[in-house]
């Protein structure tokens, strides 16, 4: 009981931390992020999350040929400036990272529909555990018509 | 971890302290290097790394994706295929509700991109009386039922009102750790998407165009097996797989042709080609679009 206790707190607390601060991302992401996808429709899906220094993300998603997309990642400024992200297809090939470029949107185009590999890393920037970086990660995606 | 289970991962990564009948139906598919393959991300990223990987999405489409396919490549409204919305209240239990809402959804999408504002109101509002029964609120909330009532004039206003219907679907699911029933929702809703895509097919006049569209399918087929995998102990999905089973085994059981992806850049955008294609003969084409059908009248069966 006395290891149980403890550890159930824990989970209390880490799950009722878990809950605002999804909350808090859903809230940055309406404010901060969902404009960026203008002239594009929207793809209805949500993927957010809190990341700590040193953490990543991934994500899997088919791509239509006939669309134009437009990928993007949208994080708080607290981790924006090391975060990057990488684009793969199914056979590990590199196809866009974002290290290095002026900004977080990709706009391309499939010319067959397929699956691509999508990894956000924050690099452990070498801060102690109680004081990493942290903040809200959003993948947005939105497609239209191909031009 | 997948898209639609983007809570659970991240409890499980928080507490862990650091994610038809016939032969060519039940036949096992074999793995295409297409197919999802987590092995790849943890080479990618490192062992470590993936270790901590605070969330693995697997990210299901909403409707709306393939409706503006299926738009794009010819299709046509038919009011006749769409389910009853009528009935929305008839729906009682967890599983039948789960399965309404996905197909009173994409009946949704359909008809907005066919430019059918009556149609897609009635069935937001179908919608809405589920999600209702089912505790989810956020995405026709009043701010979002009155717009769409204002804007129902306007096609492209609809369609940006859908897709935030979606976005507050998935992400309320998503915060309430209700990831199961998002899956279910969307799973559901996929089946119509197809069986509307696949009725039009076999009604007007050779399209290969749809055709590709439907094959495509296989992808999603799946990124929807991965998902029902990762929920394997879960009860609801595993009560609930099963009406999905034949359709996603057959879309699996298409073959898949690999080239070297090509990138090249073309009026400001990434043009990616090669890759993967989808192989599929016309008879594989009836038997997709016979078991969509049967597929989806099981899941609005009352």
């Amino acid at each position: 009981m006395r290891t149980i206790l403890p550890t159930l707190l824990l989970i209390v607390t880490t799950l009722g931390f878990s809950n605002q601060a999804d909350a808090q991302c859903k809230s940055f992401t309406k404010r901060m992020c969902l404009s960026e996808l203008e002239g594009y429709t929207n793809n209805g899906q949500y993927n957010g999350a809190v990341l700590f220094e040193g953490e990543a993300a991934s994500l899997v998603q088919t791509f239509y040929s006939g669309k134009d997309y437009r990928l993007y990642v949208c994080a708080h400024e607290a981790i924006s400036d090391s975060l990057y992200y990488e684009v793969r297809d199914y056979k590990k090939t590199l196809i866009h990272t974002s290290k290095g470029a002026e900004s977080n949107i990709f706009d391309f185009s499939v010319e067959s529909t397929q699956q691509l590999y999508l990894t956000i890393k924050v690099p452990d920037m070498g801060t102690g555990n109680e004081l990493k970086k942290n903040g809200c990660v959003s993948v947005l995606v939105g497609f239209k018509e191909e031009n | 971890m997948r898209t639609s289970n983007l809570l659970l991962a991240i409890l499980a990564t928080a507490i862990l302290s650091a994610c038809g009948g016939e032969k060519a139906e039940t036949a096992a598919p074999k793995q295409a290097a297409s197919d999802i393959d987590t092995s790849m991300i943890k080479e990618e990223i490192g062992e470590e790394l993936y270790d901590r990987t605070k969330s693995m999405f697997y990210a299901m489409p909403t409707p709306l994706e393939l409706q503006s396919l299926i738009e794009q490549s010819g299709g046509f409204f038919r009011e006749d295929l769409l389910a009853d919305p009528q009935k929305s209240t008839d729906y009682q239990t967890k599983e039948q509700e789960a399965f309404a809402l996905g197909v009173f959804g994409t009946d949704m999408s359909y008809s907005t991109v066919f430019d059918q504002q009556q149609d897609a109101l009635l069935y937001m509002a179908a919608a809405q009386r589920v999600a209702k029964k089912m505790g989810i609120r956020d995405p026709f909330n009043a701010t979002l039922m009155e717009r769409a009532d204002k804007n129902q004039a306007n096609k492209d206003s609809m369609l940006l009102i859908v897709s935030e219907i979606y976005w507050e679907l998935n992400s309320q699911l998503q915060d309430e750790n209700r990831n199961q029933i998002g899956l279910i929702v969307l799973a559901a809703g996929w089946v119509e998407g197809v069986f509307l895509g696949s009725k039009i097919l076999e009604e007007g006049s050779p399209n290969p165009e749809m055709e590709r569209v439907i094959a495509d399918q296989r992808f999603i087929a799946s990124q929807l097996d991965a998902l029902f995998k990762d929920y394997a102990n879960d009860p609801f999905i595993a009560q609930t797989e099963s009406r999905f089973r034949s359709l996603v085994d057959r879309l699996l059981a298409l073959p898949v042709s690999e080239s070297p992806t090509t990138t090249r850049k073309e009026g400001g955008k990434t043009v990616i080609g090669g890759a993967t294609t989808v192989d599929y003969t016309q008879e594989d084409l009836a038997d997709i679009i016979r078991i969509a059908e049967e597929t989806r009248n099981n899941i609005i069966a009352l």
